[in-house]
């Protein structure tokens, strides 16, 4: 097999993993496949070197993660400016809202792309957190260190995030 | 109560766990094909080999370097920052009569008119266009 045929097997092979994560980070189809297409020109470049590394995967899914990132912060400076401003009116969720919504425990099509939907929906600030605490299983330590904020708007965000996607499940769940 | 918010969260992560992982579009292998059959030089910088951009700093640092050196060494440099000196000292005459009485009144009204435009911004970018509860 010629080094281009490989190279176009493994783009095959890893093509969903790297443009799921940039997706769900950067909550838009063009610009996450502008993300893994410079994902696949890195992983182009070392080929030789990762092509046939076990630790491919997570090599791609750290490498995704930082130019998803970079991007965000590249093109939407302005979303930690304005999350902090869109703070002080948002604080106040009723605490019965925030249990009112059971969710199923197991989802439908319809449910998955609701919850898919409403994922991507989310504001940049609330919804890369989310992303990389519920996907990526990053402490909220580390997302703080990682996105350059407190540990106490990490959680907050996370928390609104969560609250606007329960909403989301229930919503799907009683239709 | 905190028993029944940890089982709310932990019933979200599950379901956010057993989403389906998105599928990439149809167009994005022959794009990275397309892209890797290019010359990194006609690639945008950031999916440059390392080393050419290191390279291109360096050879940007030096280009500005050499330029600076230049413009401060030249005798027709020297000559043209005479008459910039001339220039500016007019131009100097000209900001004190002119610009300076109504400098701070304009720059009140710039800055008011600034903040009302990222109040504005601010209150676009919250309306719900998508119809996604926030």
């Amino acid at each position: 097999m010629t080094d281009a045929a490989r190279f176009e097997a493994f783009v095959r092979e890893y093509q969903d993993l790297v443009f799921g994560t940039a997706l769900r980070l950067v909550g838009n189809p063009t610009e996450a496949e502008d993300v893994a297409q410079t994902v696949f020109l890195k992983a182009f470049e070392r080929f030789d070197a990762i092509g046939t590394s076990p630790s491919v995967p997570g090599w791609l899914k750290a490498v995704t993660r930082n130019l998803a990132l970079n991007h965000l912060t590249r093109y939407r400076r302005r979303w930690q400016f304005f999350s902090e401003m869109a703070e002080a009116d948002e604080r106040d969720t009723p605490f019965a809202e925030r249990l009112a919504a059971p969710e199923p425990d197991t989802l439908s099509a319809d449910q998955a792309a609701a919850l898919e939907r409403a994922l991507a929906g989310l504001p940049d600030h609330q919804r890369v957190p989310l992303v990389l605490f519920h996907f990526d299983e990053m402490s909220y330590q580390s997302i703080a260190d990682t996105l350059g904020v407190s540990l106490g708007k990490v959680k907050t965000d996370i928390h609104r995030g969560r609250t606007a996607l329960r909403a989301v499940l229930s919503n799907s769940h009683d239709d | 109560m905190t028993t029944d918010l940890r089982d709310h969260g932990d019933r979200l992560h599950r379901a956010l766990r057993r989403l389906p992982c998105p599928r990439a579009p149809h167009t994005l292998l022959p794009r990275v094909l397309a892209a890797i059959a290019r010359p990194w030089y006609a690639r945008e910088w950031l999916a440059w080999p390392l080393r050419w951009q290191v390279a291109s700093l360096a050879l940007a640092v030096l280009m500005v370097t050499a330029g600076w050196l230049v413009v401060t060494t030249s005798p027709q440099v020297t000559a043209l920052t005479a008459s910039a000196d001339t220039a500016a000292a007019a131009a100097r005459v000209l900001w004190r009569l002119l610009v300076q009485p109504v400098f701070a009144y304009v720059l009140v009204l710039s800055t008011l008119a600034c903040l009302t435009c990222a109040a504005g911004w601010a209150a676009l970018s919250r309306l719900d266009l998508t119809g996604v509860p926030r």
